[in-house]
């Protein structure tokens, strides 16, 4: 299975090398523990986004590994710093193997 | 009389059950203390450089709803050269108790992050930053939970 999965990203469009600024994220993911069951009786199998990345081009930013304990429809706001302008990507991966990308290019003053 | 006991002794253990509490009310911890014995923070328990100053843990005291519960980690300007390398979250009841691991990739030196946690009851919350220069800054936070978002694996 290999499922887009959606969600958005923001950051700003400009902002001064290496100060800090803010970004967003929100996907769509039921993120499932594997301890609820249905009105059947049947446990939901467990289905948790592995790891979600942060890159800037090529260079690896950020790396976040949840467990069953992040929330549903992940909401992640981080605070990052950038030297130089590039194309900042997030990339994130559940545990059935779906997986998306979001990307913003971010120019630097 | 012996004949009455039998009668009734079969009515033991549901009153037993029925006074014991169903659930453990955990206290807040005292930081003065040092880190608590959970076996999830076995790898920070004897760690010589431990700190309680610079991380800060932004929550609600009471929670309605253990399913989504926001939270705010703060971490103040290290000093020049040192920078975060690894954040963990660490629950005291949730089945897996690593709520996230955080690792920075690249040098930085302030931490703002906001996100929204699951949590199985009443409890408490530690989290530890890792520096370059081998320091750990702890900080916990006691939240009260009246609806806990795991009541089949908690």
């Amino acid at each position: 299975m290999n499922l887009q999965l959606s969600g958005k990203l923001q950051a700003p469009e400009r902002v001064k090398a290496g100060e800090s600024f803010s970004v967003q994220l929100l996907l769509r993911h039921a993120m499932e523990t594997g301890f609820i069951s249905d009105a059947q009786g049947q446990r939901q199998p467990q289905n948790l986004i592995r790891k979600i990345e942060f890159f800037l081009d090529d260079t690896a930013l950020l790396r976040l590994t949840p467990s069953s304990g992040l929330a549903a429809n992940p909401y992640l706001q981080i605070s990052l710093s950038i030297p130089r302008s590039g194309k900042l990507i997030c990339r994130w991966q559940d545990e059935q193997g779906a997986q998306g990308e979001l990307s913003q290019k971010i120019s630097t003053t | 009389m012996k004949r009455r006991l039998f009668c009734w002794a079969w009515l033991l253990p549901w009153a037993v059950s029925a006074q014991a509490p169903t659930e453990a009310w955990t206290q807040a911890l005292r930081p003065e203390l040092g880190l608590p014995k959970w076996p999830a923070l076995k790898h920070w328990q004897t760690h010589p450089r431990l700190s309680h100053t610079g991380l800060r843990l932004e929550m609600e005291h009471i929670a309605d709803n253990g399913n989504s519960v926001p939270l705010r980690l703060c971490c103040e300007a290290l000093p020049a050269q040192e920078h975060l390398r690894q954040l963990h979250l660490i629950s005291e009841r949730n089945p897996r108790p690593e709520i996230f691991k955080l690792e920075f990739l690249q040098p930085l030196n302030t931490l703002d992050l906001s996100t929204r946690i699951r949590l199985a009851g009443t409890q408490n919350l530690i989290a530890l930053a890792e520096t370059n220069q081998g320091r750990v800054l702890w900080v916990s936070h006691h939240i009260s939970v009246t609806d806990s978002a795991c009541v089949e694996g908690a």
